[in-house]
């Protein structure tokens, strides 16, 4: 039933200044509560369908529906269906120097609400209880380029999820992070995806995409997907990671010896971790 | 941070190390206003009204003492706010006094202002009389302009400059200003940083020295770069601040709370500024 779907995505082409294609006839949906990994080497469209999704950006052809209704320029003008879509989803950018526009991390983190109209003293309560769980209290009045990457991916994060959205979209959103960083981000995500937020992240780190994913899409050089599927399936097909750059080959050394494997991204059971 | 002996070809290094230095100091002078001192409690918006008041004395005082009293009162509360007197006498008298002081110099001598001659210097053959009139005069110029420079950068070192900008809004400064002006305030780090890692980047790959001409060459093309880059962040932030709902009004948190102790001080400002045009226009 189409609105069991909170994105429903139709054959989407979008190309930058109209000769640089970067996406050309995707087709995904979402359902709620779903985690969805967009996996794919550099360059593969990934960030594009994201900013689409998030009403940044509009196909040239195709159609994206959110909750049934059309994702156009048009409907995102109208107040209603803007403040709505907005208040449902949340993106956290690539980049969160983009992301962290206000001169201290406390203003940043109450931009969103504030400009959905939503009541000062929630917002302040919310934000209260928001910095306590990411361990973020310390920095409210720091401004966001005093911050570590790590800190400041954080903070990227809680502007977003003050705003309690249904859908998270995220690009990255470990990159470049300390693996204990990588965690707690992890966990965060996976917290809000209990409580019943959609998740959708576009990664090209196969470490994060299993534990992110109940679906994984991948993207190809040609700008389409080449494969969905659920994650146990895609991440253990190693000719399939070869043939779009997603593979990590280990180098390292048994006494003198350097040694090259595969690192597989599969689950293994805990009885295979003790050999 | 290295420097090359030759100072001719090291004019990039030296105006991006000024530049940095002078934000780096900026961040420096911002954590004190997060100290728990006599000035940084005080809600911003009274502040910002008192300073002002202060400043419109300042101009209305006509006698020096006055004015020193007023200055002194202003070097107390540096003191009492937990900031290093010399930093703030550095940061006050730098420049803008100084270019005072040399603007205010030709009115000491008899040939602009006429009055009681107290000193006779001979320049170049020629002899110049200073006028206790003029000296006057000129001191009380560059004592105006060092107490209000003073109580200027008083203001904004017991203030959060992002504070600061907030609280510009209640002199009827337009949000749409008070955000552009947050935000310029916010990437103006960003790109310095940006600039200075580029310059990092060609000095590992040509050495410390660089022509004069190769220089110029450098600093423009790292424009052209640096505006380019700006460019392009300036939609991808705008794309962020849709992303969360801003629809061309921005909201801005205004969470300042004033409380007794602030409301006494802006009425002793007010009770000054009272006596200083009374004094002013009735006891002439």
């Amino acid at each position: 039933m189409a609105e069991d779907f909170i994105f429903e995505l139709e054959d989407i082409h979008y190309s930058y200044m109209g000769k640089y294609p970067a996406l050309c006839g995707v087709t995904i949906q979402v359902r709620k509560g779903e985690k969805i990994g967009i996996i794919g080497p550099n360059g593969t469209g990934k960030s594009t369908l994201l900013g689409l999704m998030d009403g940044l950006m509009f196909p040239d052809r195709g159609s994206i529906k959110f909750m049934g209704l059309s994702l156009t320029e048009k409907n995102l003008n109208n107040t209603v269906f803007s403040g709505n879509f907005r208040r449902k989803v949340g993106f956290v950018f690539q980049n969160p120097d983009i992301q962290l526009f206000c001169p201290t991390v406390r203003e940043d983190i109450v931009f969103g609400p504030l400009q959905l109209g939503m009541d000062k003293d929630k917002i302040l309560a919310q934000m209260d209880k928001l910095v306590e769980e990411l361990d973020i209290g310390h920095l409210l009045d720091r401004a966001p380029h005093q911050l570590s990457i790590g800190e400041r991916k954080k903070v990227a994060l809680s502007s977003v999820l003050i705003m309690e959205p249904e859908i998270l979209l995220l690009d990255e959103p470990t990159a470049g992070l300390d693996p204990l960083t990588t965690r707690h981000i992890i966990d965060i995500l996976l917290d809000a995806n209990r409580k019943g937020a959609t998740i959708l992240v576009s990664t090209h780190d196969l470490h994060i995409a299993e534990e992110l994913s109940n679906i994984i899409y991948v993207f190809n050089y040609e700008k389409k997907i080449a494969r969905s599927g659920i994650p146990e399936n895609i991440l253990s097909d190693q000719d399939f990671l070869m043939k779009h750059n997603l593979l990590h080959i280990h180098s390292h050394k048994h006494d003198s010896q350097t040694h090259a494997h595969i690192h597989t991204h599969v689950h293994t059971s805990h009885e295979e971790h003790r050999h | 941070m290295a420097v090359s002996g030759k100072k001719n070809g090291n004019f990039i290094e030296r105006s991006l190390a000024g530049a940095l230095s002078f934000f780096r100091d900026s961040v420096f002078a911002d954590e004190y206003a997060s100290l728990n001192g006599f000035m940084q409690g005080w809600d911003p918006r009274l502040k910002v009204l008192s300073i002002l008041l202060l400043i419109l004395s300042v101009q209305f005082l006509k006698d020096i003492r006055n004015i020193s009293i007023l200055y002194g009162v202003c070097l107390l509360f540096v003191v009492f706010s937990k900031i290093n007197l010399w930093f703030f006498l550095k940061r006050t008298w730098l420049f803008i006094p100084l270019f005072s002081l040399f603007i205010a110099i030709p009115a000491v001598f008899k040939i602009v202002t006429p009055g009681e001659v107290f000193y006779t210097v001979r320049i170049l053959g020629i002899e110049l009389a200073m006028t206790k009139q003029g000296a006057a005069g000129a001191f009380l110029f560059v004592l105006r302009v060092v107490t209000s420079v003073s109580l200027v950068v008083l203001l904004m070192l017991t203030t959060r400059h992002s504070e600061l900008l907030r609280a510009l809004r209640v002199l009827g400064i337009p949000q749409m200003f008070v955000m552009v002006f947050s935000i310029c305030y916010r990437y103006i780090y960003l790109f310095i940083e940006i600039m200075w890692n580029m310059h990092l980047a060609v000095k590992s790959r040509i050495g410390t020295w660089m022509k004069q001409r190769e220089g110029r060459r450098f600093v423009a093309l790292s424009i052209a770069n640096l505006w380019h880059k700006s460019y392009q962040m300036n939609t991808q932030v705008y794309d962020a601040m849709l992303s969360r709902g801003y629809r061309g009004e921005p909201e801005i948190l205004y969470n300042f709370k004033s409380k007794t102790g602030d409301w006494v001080w802006f009425g002793i400002v007010i009770i000054v500024f009272a006596g200083v045009i009374y004094l002013n226009y009735f006891c002439i």
